[in-house]
């Protein structure tokens, strides 16, 4: 084993000397330059060779190259991809039973007939502030799609639609034309007045609001018309839209 | 042995040719390219994860960006999970209250008033238990049955330790008046909860003629 110097230690000390010593350009001869610092015949016996010397890993004008010529870089590039691995095996086997796992029931409940999809456990997605929007809205247009008066009926159904998506205002007008006769012959008015209203479930577009509805029928008209109050529940399934809440469905269960 | 002061010991100094300083740069830079790719991989992996494996974010519907005649549907913004997870226990626990407060047998009373009573708080809780005792002698006096099913309950409004929660439920009931056939009996209930030691109870609980 050889012993340390002089020499070595300076050259490999943590300072910025062994830099300068390096230059920018490494030796073509195994001479050192003429500008380098005298050290004694010992000294420079025990130097290591030219090549060593001059690493060009120590240069400071070429430290980006210099630094990844470095063993240590390539020791820590490694190790890092190593570690790299390690996480992508984890992901990757996370992923595998993740889908295993989906081969059973999976999180999202299947929504029943007339029911709008919700993950397990998690009835109401939406924030409060959202879904009390529209709850509300659910409630306006039962006013306007449950009341109606013989005298405007056409009008009022007309409309009722706009709060509609297009397939339940499909829906909903061939209804109304199927009791338009008896309703205009009999003079009927329904007036609907909601009394209670909550979310049922909401996902990220949609919302099923239960209201309470009083319904007020109204028949004959005139100084005489007879008036039958009758209390019933509701679901109205909502859609957000940029156009505002639309009516997708209504079920009265 | 002399080693290299940048190592961590143990490796021999060696000569190192242009050529074998070459190598390693373009091992190294290989190397750094590896990493780079295979950590961007790593992180969108990690991210997918996170979304996958988060119910609150979780999309039931994703019907945002659909047209509907001249509207297009729009996500609306998701509730925190705390928020989520406590609509889920308001609703449940309602739901619960209804199912016992709704079914009663009397040849079982008891069993149907300590099932209220379980999810019961307050003045509710107290009123109920001082009624029990009638409210059996009357059942068995009438032969009464009455079955009930929560149809749907809908959140009226919630915080932290209050909430409001109306239910329409479906069943029947028979006893001497409807000569022990089985009439349907559709209710609208309004209950207020409240929640405490950990658990939603009912303190109000009123029909909604």
């Amino acid at each position: 084993m050889s012993r340390p110097t002089p020499r070595r230690s300076s050259s490999r000390a943590a300072t910025p000397r062994p830099r300068k010593l390096a230059g920018g350009q490494p030796p073509t001869s195994p001479e050192p330059p003429e500008d380098a610092p005298e050290v004694d015949e010992t000294a420079a016996d025990e130097a290591p060779a030219p090549t060593e010397t001059w690493p060009v890993e120590e240069s400071d004008d070429d430290g980006d190259t210099s630094l990844l010529r470095s063993a240590r870089v390539t020791r820590i590039l490694l190790t890092v991809a190593a570690a790299i691995a390690l996480v992508l095996i984890a992901e990757a086997t996370w992923a595998i039973v993740s889908e295993v796992a989906e081969d059973d029931p999976p999180e999202t409940t299947r929504a029943a007939e007339g029911e709008i999809a919700v993950p397990e456990g998690r009835p109401v997605q939406p924030t409060e502030l959202a879904w009390q929007e529209g709850v509300e809205a659910a409630a306006k247009a039962a006013q306007k799609i449950v009341g109606r008066s013989f005298q405007n009926y056409d009008k009022e159904v007309e409309e009722a639609t706009g709060l509609m998506t297009p397939d339940f205002a499909e829906e909903y007008r061939q209804t109304t034309t199927d009791v338009r006769e008896e309703f205009v012959a009999r003079k009927t008015t329904v007036d609907a007045r909601v009394v209670g209203q909550g979310v049922v479930r909401a996902n990220d577009t949609e919302l099923q609001a239960l209201l309470f509805i009083d319904s007020y029928v109204i028949r004959g008209g005139g100084d005489d018309p007879k008036t039958t109050r009758t209390p019933y529940r509701a679901v109205f399934t909502m859609i957000n839209t940029d156009a505002g809440w639309l009516v997708d469905g209504i079920d009265t269960q | 042995m002399e080693v290299d002061a940048g190592g961590s010991g143990g490796e021999p100094v060696t000569s190192q040719s242009p050529t074998s300083e070459g190598s390693r740069l373009s091992l190294n830079v290989t190397l750094w390219i590896v990493v780079v790719l295979t950590g961007a991989l790593a992180i969108t992996g990690a991210v997918w994860i996170w979304m996958k494996d988060d119910p609150a974010s979780a999309s039931s519907s994703s019907r945002a960006g659909e047209e509907l005649g001249d509207a297009r549907v729009e996500a609306l913004p998701a509730a925190d999970d705390a928020e989520q997870e406590r609509t889920a226990a308001v609703i449940d626990s309602a739901t619960k209250m209804s199912n016992a407060f709704l079914n009663l047998d009397y040849q079982d009373v008891d069993a149907s008033t300590e099932a209220v009573l379980s999810l019961a708080t307050g003045q509710f809780r107290v009123q109920y238990q001082q009624s029990s005792e009638g409210l059996a002698k009357v059942a068995t006096r009438a032969k009464s049955v009455q079955t009930g099913e929560v149809v749907w309950s809908g959140v009226v409004a919630s915080d932290e330790d209050s909430a409001t929660v109306i239910v329409a439920s479906s069943g029947t009931v028979s006893n001497k008046t409807t000569d022990f056939k089985a009439v349907p009996r559709n209710y609208r209930l309004q209950l207020d909860l409240a929640f405490e030691d950990e658990r939603w109870l009912t303190r109000d609980l009123q029909f909604v003629p």
